[in-house]
């Protein structure tokens, strides 16, 4: 159990709405800042916990050369098997990163994951796509269901 | 000022100078007969220490550019109380409206004409008003931890508008094109502080409609003056204290005892670089554990730089322990320097009641304790030994100086932060390296739980960044630019000012990561709220 949960790949594919790119953004450094909330759609799961919703924020600067850095957090909302609440923490140092072709942007680096059940890891992989109506997060190897916004804003500059 | 203080003041002054004393003297029923005759040198167990043990840096100047500019209102009770008195060089005089209720429909204003200063030295102002000595307490209508004293609030401006208008100025008064740039309800402080984005407007005024008054001193009075604040508001100071800080440190001249201006004239006098911005946070009867009740509440509405933490009298009066006392300061020390400001701490005044000379002594170690661990605490003067060598400044209730030693405080508190602050080197140099701040995270405060994420990163001077930040307790969230940074040491305070994204944050960066030591304060019209992360980090990047 210990060593499945180790080895867990968390991953969200947060789908928003196309997000305008900045013109002449792509030629420098690009800003990803937000704090909100997300839904998952039904369904979504990770190591056990079905997900409902999560909070997060962000502050990620992203360099032309494709080298960036900030924070990452988000907590991940859900009831595990016998319908206890259980939040999972992801807690990320960004990178690398770049802007898209659609104006959204997708960050990496790696993260400290609480499962909320007394585990840790550490050193945890992890991208984010990001548009300023949702995000998409990939930790490790696991792909989660794309989650939309909520109260709040992500604002890409 | 108005001359008309009204009847009831002088007796109100008594009874602020000296409940305090009474509160303290009655404790020790006849101690003062028991205390050491004046002139009998007493230790302190400090060493005086005018000195600086950490090199401070002057704050960039905070320059004064509302003195004289023409004033305007429509209110001034046939000219016997004029706009011109707000903003003249005595602030023993104020501008006051009649004795009418304050409403939307009756409102008053005061407003300046501001066409005359440089555009550039008024894009971003610091708006101070002073009702004080109107009204003698910081806040009239807190109940101290050991009530001692009757608080009357007379003419505070409680419910107003900060506004800018683009009119052309040198002509009349504009009566259309306001623009309301902030706004407060329900005040009861004596003076506030407003540091605002006034890029494009020539006229600044304030206008007022509602009164914290009591009966026949239920209009608006003040003194109002603007700072130039393009280079930052750290030149900016409050001074929280007991009833010998509310006094000493009035907005008013105390000619009468010798005086020769405010604490800021004071400082202008000896060094014309500089006129700060300041607030007497003074309340009588405040002990300690009263500061530990307020300082959040209080610096969430002060927007400048340097704090003055200045208790201690009644503490040794109330027999506080010794490390009650140090708690107490600690709690507050930590709670100054986690907003990015810096403490101001002096000793306590020497007194001749027998608790003052039985307990101050060990409660001024502390506060000698208190320097040793916290460096970043500018030392306030040496009150102690100031009034031991001058023990006849001391007036006869034992605790309170005489007018003229409160002349004297003025000036002590003058000379220490010339010695420690203005006259401590180079003034704050302009940003010239470059600087990336980054956060995100979550934390839980007094308006719920919130995350936020930002980016700020300057170069040389021109700083550029976003700011969101979402509670979901309240629903309240941010999504605005960052227009302003300063950074001291692991601390970073940024913000911009203007509409609905007139905000001010506070962070500091204390461990990697950051759950559990990063703090996180807001501070704005809509929603002060802050605390420590319970996730994410803070990275205050410098040199980058």
């Amino acid at each position: 159990m210990r060593r499945l949960l180790l080895s867990v790949a968390i991953a969200a594919i947060f789908v928003g709405g196309a997000v305008a790119g900045r013109p002449g953004a792509a030629a420098g450094d690009v800003s990803a800042t937000g704090a909100a909330t997300g839904v998952f759609p039904a369904g979504a799961q990770l190591s056990g916990v079905t997900l409902s919703g999560s909070t997060m924020g962000m502050g990620v600067e992203i360099h032309a050369d494709g080298t960036a850095l900030g924070q990452f957090e988000t907590e991940l909302v859900g009831t595990d098997i016998l319908g206890a609440a259980r939040t999972i923490s992801v807690e990320g140092d960004v990178a690398a990163g770049s802007l898209n072709s659609d104006g959204s942007v997708t960050f990496s680096g790696t993260s400290t994951v609480d499962l909320g059940n007394g585990q840790v890891q550490t050193g945890v992989p992890f991208t984010v796509t990001a548009t300023t109506a949702g995000l998409q997060l990939i930790v490790g190897a696991t792909t989660l269901p794309s989650q939309t916004l909520g109260a709040g804003t992500i604002t890409i500059q | 000022m108005t001359t008309d203080v009204g009847p009831t003041r002088p007796g109100l002054r008594v009874l602020r100078s000296f409940a305090l004393a009474a509160s303290v003297v009655l404790t020790s029923a006849s101690v003062a007969l028991a205390a050491p005759a004046r002139g009998e040198p007493q230790s302190t167990g400090l060493t005086p220490d005018l000195t600086q043990s950490v090199a401070a840096v002057a704050p960039a100047a905070l320059p004064l550019i509302s003195r004289n500019v023409p004033a305007f209102t429509n209110n001034d009770c046939g000219v016997a109380n004029a706009a011109q008195l707000a903003n003249d060089s005595s602030y023993d005089s104020q501008w006051r409206s009649c004795d009418v209720p304050l409403t939307i429909l009756t409102a008053v204003y005061l407003a300046y004409d501001l066409s005359s200063v440089a555009p550039a030295n008024r894009s971003h102002v610091l708006v101070a008003w002073y009702n004080d000595p109107a009204t003698l307490p910081y806040d009239h209508s807190y109940v101290p931890v050991h009530p001692c004293c009757v608080g009357t609030a007379l003419d505070i401006p409680s419910d107003y508008t900060i506004e800018g208008n683009a009119a052309p100025g040198g002509g009349a008064y504009p009566t259309t094109g306001w623009v309301v740039i902030t706004s407060v309800s329900g005040n009861h402080f004596h003076s506030r502080q407003h540091l605002i984005d006034f890029t494009g407007y020539n006229w600044l005024r304030i206008n007022v409609t509602g009164s914290d008054g009591s009966p026949g001193a239920s209009d608006a009075r003040m003194n109002l003056d603007v700072h130039n604040a393009s280079a930052g508001a750290q030149d900016d100071w409050i001074f929280f204290g007991d009833s010998i800080t509310e006094i000493g440190l009035e907005h008013n001249s105390m000619s009468g005892a010798g005086g020769s201006g405010t604490w800021a004239q004071l400082i202008n006098a000896a060094n014309p670089s500089f006129f700060p911005a300041f607030e007497d946070g003074g309340i009588g009867g405040a002990v300690s554990q009263d500061g530990v009740n307020n300082i959040n509440t209080w610096l969430a509405l002060f927007a400048g730089h340097y704090v003055g933490l200045a208790y201690g009298t009644n503490d040794a009066g109330f027999q506080v322990t010794p490390t009650d006392f140090y708690n107490n300061y600690v709690t507050m020390v930590q709670a100054v320097i986690s907003t990015g400001k810096i403490p101001v701490v002096p000793t306590i005044p020497w007194g001749c009641t027998t608790t003052i000379q039985q307990n101050a002594p060990a409660l001024n170690q502390k506060i000698a304790d208190l320097y040793a661990a916290y460096p970043q605490i500018i030392h306030g003067p040496d009150l102690w030994a100031y009034f031991q060598a001058n023990q006849a400044l001391i007036s006869s209730d034992c605790v309170h100086p005489t007018q003229q030693g409160f002349v004297a405080l003025r000036q002590q508190w003058a000379n220490a932060m010339l010695a420690n602050v203005y006259n401590s080197g180079t003034t704050t140099p302009p940003p010239t390296t470059n600087s990336v701040v980054t956060g995100a995270g979550a934390f839980t405060g007094a308006s719920g739980k919130a995350n936020f994420g930002f980016k700020i990163r300057q170069t040389g001077t021109v700083v550029s960044g976003h700011f969101n930040y979402s509670n979901k307790t309240d629903g309240v969230t941010f999504d605005c630019p960052v227009t302003t940074l300063s950074i001291s040491g692991n601390s970073a305070t940024f913000g911009s000012s203007g509409g609905r994204c007139t905000y001010q944050v506070t962070v500091q960066d204390i461990a990697k990561p950051g759950t559990g030591k990063d703090t996180f304060n807001l501070t704005s019209p809509v929603e002060s709220n802050g605390g420590t992360l319970t996730k994410g980090d803070i990275a205050v990047r410098t040199g980058v």
